[in-house]
């Protein structure tokens, strides 16, 4: 019994020490991290790049934000109410927020970044989610009341949209560039110093309204070269970074790897796709486009290119998200039913070359993708070989990425395409797939019309209720999987190494960033002062 | 040296002849044995798509090798008719081409080939062009040199005297006397297209893929270089021999 007891003792003492560790003691080291880019920009609004959007994550907050479970909760609101039928939304923020400079946060600033973000003359990429708001009003300084056009349900999911502070911004000349590289925002760490082409410092801040983060300082390192990042980690000279499927299935089996490093791996927010030309008279046959999406062995490209680390795409939704419909599985691979369907949509090889031919035009395309991912080439490579043995030929072109966007997809002159949508927490398709986003430089480039998919995306626009618009597109998510406008490919999976001195990560649906700020190193294990 | 040179000459030959035996066996996928070392079935290992990468360097070596012989001819024509009219007239012609010529090295040429493949796209035939059409300026001003002391020569002034026209003194006369210096200045030239193919290859917009070339199965090698090294070994010997077997036979027929 005594034995037990003691046993008991030591077991509750070694798994609750850092429960006993005080918020004090918690704090100090730093977390280095590495980046495949420099940011372009700091000011959350003007940046599109992945790289400037990680760290100003960290420097500004928006009004709502997601939580751990990919829920909407408050930011800089504490709480919001949908008033007049979702005409209006009404945000509560939170008081005694202080810019780091040391000024009240209020309504003004609010209003100064809606203003800002519906300047014409501000280069902003995320104009168009406010362009459905009419009025923007502040009653008192921790009251935003937002008026909306219409009901537009995507519009609360807008507001993450990094506030910026209007007592340093207002006579700005845009895009702001002094501020945008000494930027002082309301978020939980501040910018020290950027290096170009080599570091940013970013330093805790102690009067952060959530708490002061544990962790005193983060650094990221701009390696462009994932084979150099992997290089740093295997020489401790960074905590953390982005693995490449080859490297976290074969180069992290070292004793050494395993006991300074923790792996994790969750689905990213993101697919890959073929899309078609559907103006190009070769695709405009749905018949065609299951056929080519049938001839694709999905599972070899996931084993092959991700090694695994992936699963098949069904449609434009996160993958285990509530806008997706669980019951629809990928398309499978099947190419007798592939060949069957072309020969309904009338190709056959007459000329007996082994290439399908329709009225003297052999079935022979060229898909584009941007150069530089090696994982795109080897999918087209291998989708390539697949195609062929059905009889259909495809060429392989890769682009510069500009060149691509400007020239090709931008001017609609292209046959099919093979790349990947980034996606957010809030699933609205409707830049992609409604049929008014169809113009020069919009994102229906591949030209999808279907009168009942317009009609769901405008009615799920206009309801607030998660549970009713997942109704709405667990239909659309149907008929986009029975229209094949893209044949959707795969989800890969993040991978990503740790260092373990980090302690209080917790893998969720969000990641394992969502709760940095309660990251911890205990002070025995501290690396950096 | 020269006798090592010139066996790798004669292996290229003997695998550029080959190589259409190999263009199946090179974009034969196994996805079961994707990056393995060599071994007797794949004596140089395979990469990550499971090809036999033996095959691929064979095959690559007609892309590699053609490009490049295709963009030294295209240079060296241009360079020898450029740089023989100019030294063979002289005078405002000699000023307009050699300024053409002074004006086309002031280019970064690198970067000039690889906006124009941005805009154009890659391919065989378009990289083996703007190779070729960007490397002309040395063989220009050697063969200008060449002729302008040529041209003052007794078998020059006999030709004149006969009443052959300028197209005949130059072509009849001029380049082949001038010939030593051109083809040294074309082999050197075979090994520096190698590297700039190689190079934009590894930039990844070299030939269109599957199709593979030394410089793209390097570019694929970073990737996996913590894995396979042979993906990246294997091509890079490849390239490293045939550039210095060129340079060691250009400066052995350079020898007088």
């Amino acid at each position: 019994m005594r034995v037990r007891n003691r046993a008991f003792f030591l077991f509750l003492f070694l798994f609750s020490a850092p429960v006993f560790a005080s918020a004090d003691e918690r704090r100090g080291d730093a977390f280095v991290t590495s980046s495949i880019a420099e940011p372009s920009n700091l000011i959350p609004f003007l940046a599109s790049d992945s790289a400037s959007a990680e760290v100003s994550r960290l420097l500004f907050n928006g009004l709502v934000k997601y939580d751990k479970n990919l829920k909407l909760t408050g930011d800089l609101a504490s709480d919001w109410d949908i008033e007049e039928g979702g005409l209006v939304i009404v945000f509560h923020l939170r008081k005694n927020v202080r810019w780091q400079d040391g000024e009240p946060f209020t309504a003004r600033d609010v209003a100064f970044t809606f203003r800002a973000l519906t300047n014409p003359s501000v280069p902003t990429p995320y104009g168009g989610d406010f362009e459905k708001v009419v009025s923007l009003e502040t009653p008192d300084p921790h009251t935003v009341r937002v008026r909306y056009k219409e009901p537009f349900s995507p519009g609360l999911a807008s507001w993450s949209v990094g506030i910026v502070p209007e007592h340093l911004l207002k006579d700005a000349d845009w895009p702001a560039t002094g501020f945008s590289r000494n930027p002082v925002g309301t978020g939980p760490y501040k910018l020290v110093q950027w290096t170009s082409g080599e570091k940013l410092v970013l330093r805790a801040n102690p009067d952060y309204f959530e708490g002061a983060p544990f962790i005193a300082r983060v650094v990221y390192r701009i390696l462009p070269e994932p084979t150099t990042a992997f290089l740093e980690l295997e020489t401790e000279n960074i905590d953390s970074a982005a693995l490449s499927p080859l490297q976290f299935k074969r180069q992290t089996g070292t004793p050494f790897f395993k006991t300074h490093y923790a792996k994790y791996a969750f689905p990213s927010f993101s697919y890959t796709y073929i899309g078609y030309n559907l103006r190009n008279p070769l695709f405009a046959d749905k018949k065609v486009r299951k056929a080519i999406g049938l001839a694709i062995h999905k599972q070899e490209i996931i084993d092959t290119v991700l090694l695994g680390y992936g699963r098949a795409a069904t449609g434009p939704f996160l993958a285990d998200g509530w806008a997706a419909d669980p019951a629809i599985g990928p398309s499978g691979f099947d190419p007798s039913r592939a060949k069957a369907l072309l020969a309904e949509a009338g190709w056959r090889d007459t000329s007996g070359d082994g290439i399908l031919d329709r009225g003297g035009r052999r079935f022979s395309f060229t898909i584009l993708t941007n150069w530089g991912n090696t994982d795109r080439k080897m999918a087209c490579e291998i989708i390539q070989k697949r195609l062929r043995d059905v009889g259909i030929e495809m060429n392989i072109q890769t682009l510069e990425w500009s060149v691509l966007l400007r020239e090709f997809i931008g001017k609609k002159r292209f046959e099919a395409v093979l790349l990947g949508w980034q996606l957010s927490p809030e699933p609205d398709p409707y830049d992609i797939f409604h049929s008014s986003k169809t113009g020069p430089g919009q994102f229906n480039f591949v030209s999808y019309k279907n009168e009942e998919a317009d009609r769901l995306m405008e009615e799920a626009r206009r309801i607030f209720p998660e549970a009713e618009r997942a109704k709405i597109y667990h239909r659309l998510h149907g008929i986009l999987s029975e229209d094949e406008p893209y044949t959707f490919l795969y989800v890969p999976e993040s991978l990503v190494a740790l260092h373990r001195r980090f302690k209080g990560v917790e893998p969720a649906p969000a990641g394992i960033g969502h709760n940095f700020i309660e990251w911890y190193v205990l002070k025995n294990e501290r690396k950096y002062r | 040296m020269k006798h090592f040179a010139k066996a790798w000459f004669l292996i290229l030959a003997a695998v550029l002849l080959g190589s259409p035996f190999f263009a199946e066996r090179a974009g034969a996928m196994d996805f079961s044995r994707i990056l393995e070392p060599p071994s007797l079935s794949h004596f140089l290992g395979t990469d990550s798509l499971g090809r036999d990468l033996f095959a691929r360097l064979v095959c690559g070596a007609g892309v590699s090798v053609g490009v490049s012989f295709l963009a030294v001819f295209i240079s060296i024509f241009l360079g020898t008719l450029l740089g023989a009219v100019a030294g063979y007239f002289g005078k405002g012609i000699d000023k307009l081409v050699m300024g053409l010529t002074d004006l086309a090295l002031c280019f970064p040429v690198f970067f000039l080939i690889l906006a124009v493949i941005a805009v154009l796209g890659p391919g065989f035939w378009k990289i083996a062009v703007i190779i070729g059409l960007t490397g002309w300026m040395g063989t220009a001003r050697l063969v200008r040199a060449e002729v302008l002391s040529l041209r003052e020569r007794e078998f020059v002034l006999a030709a004149r005297a006969l009443g052959a026209g300028a197209p005949r003194i130059i072509f009849r006369h001029l380049v082949p006397n001038a010939a030593r210096p051109i083809v040294v200045n074309a082999v050197l030239g075979i090994s520096s297209a190698i590297l700039t193919e190689a190079a934009l290859s590894f930039l990844g917009i070299g030939v269109r893929p599957p199709a593979p070339s030394w410089g793209n199965i390097l570019n694929d090698a970073r990737a996996t270089l913590g894995v396979a090294w042979w993906l990246a070994l294997f091509p890079g010997a490849a390239i490293f021999l045939t550039v210095l077997s060129a340079n060691v036979l250009g400066e052995d027929i350079g020898k007088p």
